[in-house]
């Protein structure tokens, strides 16, 4: 820009005025400082969004909506996979799956529901279909067998307790793992939960009560 | 009443027992998914949302309007090529040897308007043409020879052009050339044009049958006959310009001012004549 306007001077052999010479430096300081601006107003402005919005605005073609309602949800969703499963390699395959899911059915949301709800019910018929596809006959038993199951020896060193829990987690039968990680993980209300698993408010209610006792119990043992 | 309350209190011995789970299950270990992982979905969603350039396809209606643009050239080639016109001779219009030939029938006659009288003027000019060629006339006598018989080893060789013919063919082409300037067709103008030219074909049929005369006494007498005709006609010539200018020169000193009409047309017919000195001034 600096170059074009002194060779337009000696071109023309006029004298720009002194505000003209700095023009383009100042227009593009001006420009950064705009961009710089709009920036973080932007990043403000889709932090405060609810996650309905901002899946609404991924489905018109927002990709940063998309990236802002990820990071929200990125490790709950990854935890839910991960304490089901309990296998790391198991659990990535789930959630990349879950997500792909997502990202296919954008344009099926409605707001009518909150964010979490739908999302959560795409991730648990993604695993109900991994469980399915894992063992037929016996679809809602977890992977409990499994090589990372937690070593009581190993418990003992890190933290008895937490190894405890976790153990109580993956033991649990699937219905009441899975409500309870609902529960802990996402925070739903129980309503929420229902229409998530596609079951009634009262077998939601039960099923955590069972769980509960389950690690109460185990957990003072 | 008891069902109500122990539903109650099963809802807060649950909720304290969920409390209690939640504080415990916070400590555990936050896992997180790897960055390998995170990229691999954000890129899928970017990608699932870019919009992807549309290709061109060349569909039916492509196809069928090229095809018509097509035809329609065609058709407009072939229409243009029936209504080029046809001359009588069966040549076409814009071919090259008719083009040339229309070419020199324009040099020939630049008078031609595509009328009748332009088609006659030109067969008149090709007509005195020939005569001129084929009747090649002996030197203008001299103006002081009044016989104009004068016998001389001079006279007897044939010249190049006689200032008869030199008379006529400058007076055509005035002619030619005042038809031609006048372009708005005044038909009084081309009818005078019409009148000398034909007052021209007498003059030229008339020094046809000198020279026949002289063709015929040349093969008689050649040194004397072909010399004696011509200097008879052109006597009578002058005797006619001579009478021209004496008209004029009686209608000036009549006080008519028409003699100065009839004298520039005198002018423009021979305008190499010289003038008497009543009209010089």
């Amino acid at each position: 820009m600096t170059t074009e306007t002194s060779c337009n001077v000696r071109l023309f052999s006029v004298r720009l005025p002194r505000t003209l010479r700095r023009l383009p430096k100042l227009s593009i300081g001006t420009t950064i400082l705009l961009g710089a601006f709009f920036r973080i107003s932007y990043a403000a402005f889709m932090q405060e969004m609810t996650d309905e919005k901002l899946m609404q605005r991924y489905a018109k073609g927002d990709a940063k909506a998309f990236d802002q309602l990820y990071a929200r949800h990125r490790a709950p969703l990854y935890r839910y996979f991960i304490r089901q499963v309990n296998n790391p390699a198991t659990a990535n395959d789930l959630y990349q799956g879950a997500w792909e899911k997502i990202i296919k059915a954008r344009r099926k949301y409605r707001p009518n529901s909150p964010f979490s709800v739908w999302m959560y019910r795409i991730a648990h018929n993604h695993l109900i279909d991994y469980y399915r596809r894992l063992r037929p006959m016996d679809s809602v038993e977890p992977d409990t067998l499994s090589d990372t199951q937690p070593d009581p020896a190993q418990a003992v060193i890190d933290s008895e307790q937490n190894e405890l829990l976790r153990a109580g987690i993956t033991t649990l039968p699937a219905e009441q793992r899975n409500t309870l990680l609902l529960q802990l993980e996402t925070g739903l209300k129980m309503e929420e939960i229902a229409s998530v698993t596609g079951v009634g408010r009262e077998t939601v209610k039960s099923r955590l009560r069972y769980a509960v006792n389950y690690l109460k119990r185990s957990l003072v043992e | 009443m008891k069902k109500i309350q122990s539903n109650g209190e099963n809802d807060k011995s649950l909720s304290k027992g969920l409390d209690e789970l939640s504080q415990a299950y916070s400590k555990l270990p936050h896992e997180e998914p790897p960055e390998l992982l995170d990229q691999a979905i954000l890129n899928s969603a970017h990608r699932a949302v870019e919009q992807k350039p549309r290709r061109m396809k060349f569909g039916w209606v492509q196809g069928l309007t090229t095809a018509a643009v097509f035809v329609l050239a065609l058709s407009l080639i072939f229409n243009q090529r029936e209504q080029v016109p046809v001359f009588e001779n069966g040549s076409r219009a814009g071919d090259p040897a008719s083009i040339q030939r229309e070419k020199a029938v324009k040099k020939q006659s630049p008078v031609i308007r595509g009328d009748s009288a332009g088609m006659e003027l030109k067969d008149i000019n090709e007509s005195r043409q020939e005569v001129l060629r084929s009747a090649p006339l002996p030197a203008a006598p001299q103006k002081s020879d009044a016989g104009g018989v004068a016998v001389s080893a001079q006279t007897a060789e044939p010249a190049p052009r006689d200032h008869r013919a030199t008379y006529a063919q400058d007076s055509l082409q005035a002619k030619r050339d005042r038809v031609d300037n006048d372009t708005s067709g005044n038909e009084l103008k081309l009818e005078e044009a019409m009148m000398d030219e034909a007052d021209l074909m007498a003059d030229t049929a008339e020094s046809e049958a000198v020279s026949k005369q002289s063709r015929a006494a040349e093969v008689t007498d050649p040194a004397i006959n072909q010399v004696a005709v011509p200097a008879e006609n052109d006597a009578e010539i002058d005797a006619e310009i001579e009478q021209r200018l004496q008209a004029i020169i009686s209608l000036k000193q009549s006080g008519d001012k028409a003699w100065i009409a009839e004298l520039e047309l005198f002018k423009q017919r021979y305008p190499d004549y010289p003038l008497p000195e009543e009209l010089s001034n």
